[in-house]
């Protein structure tokens, strides 16, 4: 008797040791969130990623596979802001995981940490796939960057409390480089200070507000809507003598619209990527923000 | 019922507009569910007359048209109006109530269940009426269907909406990095519309049958996912288990009121199976761009009693008895289809039904089938103005279809629009 109970205490120390050093299971909606998770988690997390980085981050294709990895998961990084709404309810609700289910403590919305720009005063989808809470595309200013970090950092902490410490030097060794990085691209973007930009979709709004631009139009008329060669000729006519300095295109869109435009109104235009992993070049967080404020200020 | 549901809707939404202009300090709309209207219209051509459509028949397969929301009528038809409200409970439920009105129909609650969220370990229990999970269609809304109508085996053996009930269900789903998930069903297995499985008693002539204990009806399935890449494949296989009291009218034909229907024939088996097998393949080109492939395969044993009319010869159908003979009766059939979605807004697809020839055997011996192959064929091609509205044009070559006895292919020519309000909905796994 005696025996058996010391064979099952010694069984139950043994797995919670090999458990604790089991990396935490993450998942993360994106390819972006995934780099800085790995930064801060390094060996001591195990992510998943549920987009991949070529794909619309509003029409992810909801992989029955991915309800396995949900399943699993200690904890859940979202983008939040209504970018995920399209796709990762349902996969949750197949995952009935207790930890990441919607309001359950593990579901870690980042967009709650920043502040979000271009909030519409009235929702209504005649004025196509708005967001209530705000535009979603915070992530790709690089300024947003360690409020993300650090939501990720307190997140991981709150799985393992044991290792706050290794999380929080890691992540103060992150935005260290993150700060070195940072003065470079103040000064690239300082270049175009002040310009008029075009765009294809509402992706570089917050990237265009800490370059001090303008978006001078959209090709979408709306957001989600296809343009017509209608509105593109209202581009063209209103882009008349206003210098706008670029036309950017994007990663998951169609390119012929913004070469056209580009063409017929004169204007150079850049394909910028929408998230790590769209181009084989952007294979992290910093080459993400290397590769839009260089394409960007080139 | 109709004007409940509409005083229901216009109570809500007043609800929601005061409680948004109002500095009420007890205002709760920050509580209300989330809601969704899904509106569906269609204009249908057909070769074939709607008093005839009335009395197509699949001989051995499907007695009388099925019940369904979409209207196969000629003209300009209003289908159906679904309205969905979902909302946590609390901590440890979410509720979930879908009701749909159709005209000739009336309001029909197709669903409302509670699911929990606080089972561990990958447990998931619903509890509720709700549509089964078996199969690959079986649970999907007419909404999210790939084609107009239901596939022609779902018609025959499941039902147009597929088999739904008031049960529970209990998942597991495996701590594996694919999808693993094991399913069992428990339903009341009564229904007023049987097409397999009714588990309620009957009178035919001079016999009846008891109800059976209930609950009645248990289904289970296994489904799994895994991808390689931009291929990802998606695998089920399901069993549906319970009790077939069916009795089956047919029309008299020639009489004024075509409602007017006389028991033809009854069926009692205690432990009919339904079986099937499922495989989607589904290519991602790129952001916008599919390629799907998807089949499904249905197969029920129905081992029990038929109870025919002995009509004694006489012109008086009081005095009929009911004849008692042993059937043993196999119907399978499956569908296919391939999916491609070309464009951001336009996807295009092709489904071939196909019915295979039916295994019937009464008293032991095996009945003579006819030589028909019975088939349909569908292509369809879709405008998604947005993810929120949908155009699609349809055409059916149907060559499952008797009348009178005598194969009639119907072709049908569809246009449907759908509209989506409210809350989110959401992408499907198609």
């Amino acid at each position: 008797m005696k025996n058996i109970l010391l064979t099952v205490l010694l069984t139950l120390f043994i797995s919670s040791v090999l458990l604790a050093e089991e990396p935490i299971k993450v998942v993360v909606t994106y390819p972006y969130l995934e780099s800085i998770v790995k930064e801060i988690g390094k060996e001591k997390v195990d992510v998943s990623t549920l987009a991949k980085g070529t794909e619309d981050p509003h029409f992810v294709v909801p992989k029955p596979s991915l309800i396995g990895r949900l399943r699993q998961a200690d904890i859940l990084f979202i983008n939040g802001a209504s970018l995920e709404i399209g796709f990762l309810p349902p996969l949750l609700k197949q995952a009935n995981n207790t930890k990441i289910n919607p309001g359950a403590d593990y579901l870690i919305d980042l967009s709650k940490r920043v502040e979000l720009i271009d909030k519409p005063e009235n929702v209504s989808r005649s004025e196509g796939d708005v967001h209530p809470e705000g535009n979603p595309h915070y992530y790709l200013s690089y300024n947003n960057l360690p409020k993300i970090a650090e939501g990720i950092r307190d997140g991981l902490i709150k799985v393992r409390p044991g290792s706050k410490e290794f999380f929080e030097k890691n992540c103060s060794s992150f935005l260290k480089r993150y700060e070195e990085k940072k003065e470079k691209w103040d000064s690239l973007l300082g270049k175009i200070n002040g310009c008029k930009l075009i765009q294809y979709h509402r992706l570089f709004n917050y990237v265009a507000k800490d370059a001090k631009c303008t978006i001078f139009a959209e090709i979408e008329p709306k957001p989600g809507i296809p343009p017509t060669a209608k509105h593109l000729e209202e581009i063209i006519k209103k882009a008349n003598g206003q210098s706008v300095l670029k036309i950017i295109g994007d990663d998951y869109h169609e390119t012929k619209s913004v070469k056209r435009l580009s063409e017929e109104a004169k204007i150079p235009y850049v394909i910028l990527p929408h998230d790590v992993k769209s181009f084989d070049e952007v294979k992290d967080i910093f080459s993400l923000y290397d590769t839009v404020v260089g394409r960007l200020s080139e | 019922m109709k004007r409940i549901f509409v005083v229901l809707l216009i109570l809500l939404v007043s609800g929601i507009l005061y409680a948004q202009s109002n500095d009420n300090p007890f205002i709760q709309n920050k509580f209300n569910p989330d809601m969704s209207l899904i509106a569906d219209f269609a204009f249908v051509s057909s070769d074939i007359r709607d008093e005839s459509r009335e009395r197509l028949e699949i001989p051995e397969f499907m007695h009388h048209m099925p019940h369904s929301h979409m209207n196969k009528n000629r003209g300009i038809t209003f289908n159906y109006l679904e309205l969905a409200l979902s909302a946590p409970v609390d901590p440890y439920f979410d509720l979930v109530a879908i009701s749909t009105y159709a005209p000739g129909h009336g309001i029909e609650i197709e669903e409302v269940y509670a699911d929990t969220k606080f089972l561990p370990y990958g447990f998931g229990l619903r509890l509720g009426l709700f549509k089964s999970d078996i199969g690959r269609q079986n649970s999907k809304h007419a909404h999210i269907w790939d084609f107009y109508d239901s596939p022609v085996i779902y018609d025959s053996l499941l039902g147009t909406e597929g088999l739904s009930g008031a049960g529970f269900r209990l998942t597991y789903t495996f701590p594996v990095d694919f999808l693993l998930q094991l399913g069992t069903e428990v339903f009341q297995g009564s229904t007023d519309e049987p097409v397999s499985f009714n588990a309620d008693g009957f009178t035919f002539l001079d016999k009846t049958i008891e109800p059976a204990s209930k609950p009645a009806l248990f289904t289970g399935y296994i489904k799994t996912s895994f991808d390689f890449g931009d291929h990802i494949f998606l695998l089920g296989s399901s069993v549906i288990y319970g009790q077939s009291n069916l009795v089956h009218s047919h029309h008299h034909h020639g009489e004024e009121e075509a409602e007017e229907s006389h028991p033809d024939h009854a069926v009692s088996a205690s432990g009919t199976i339904l079986y099937g097998f499922d495989l989607t393949y589904k290519y991602i080109v790129d952001a916008y761009r599919y390629l799907s492939f998807e089949g499904e395969y249905l197969s029920r044993i129905i081992d029990g009693n038929l109870y025919l009319a002995n009509d004694n010869g006489t012109a008086d159908e009081s005095d009929d008895v009911a004849l008692e003979k042993k059937l043993y009766k196999t119907n399978s059939g499956l569908y296919v289809q391939t999916l491609f979605k070309f464009d951001k807004r336009w996807r295009t697809g092709i489904r071939l039904d196909y019915l295979f020839e039916p295994d019937i055997r009464i008293d032991e011996q095996s009945l003579e089938q006819e030589d028909e192959k019975l088939y349909k064929l569908s292509c369809m091609l879709e405008y998604y103005f947005t993810e929120f509205s949908r155009l699609r044009f349809q055409y059916n070559y149907d060559h499952t279809k008797y009348f009178e006895e005598r194969m009639l292919p119907v072709q049908e020519f569809i246009l449907s629009l759908n509209f989506a309000v409210g809350s989110h909905g959401h992408i499907h796994f198609n």
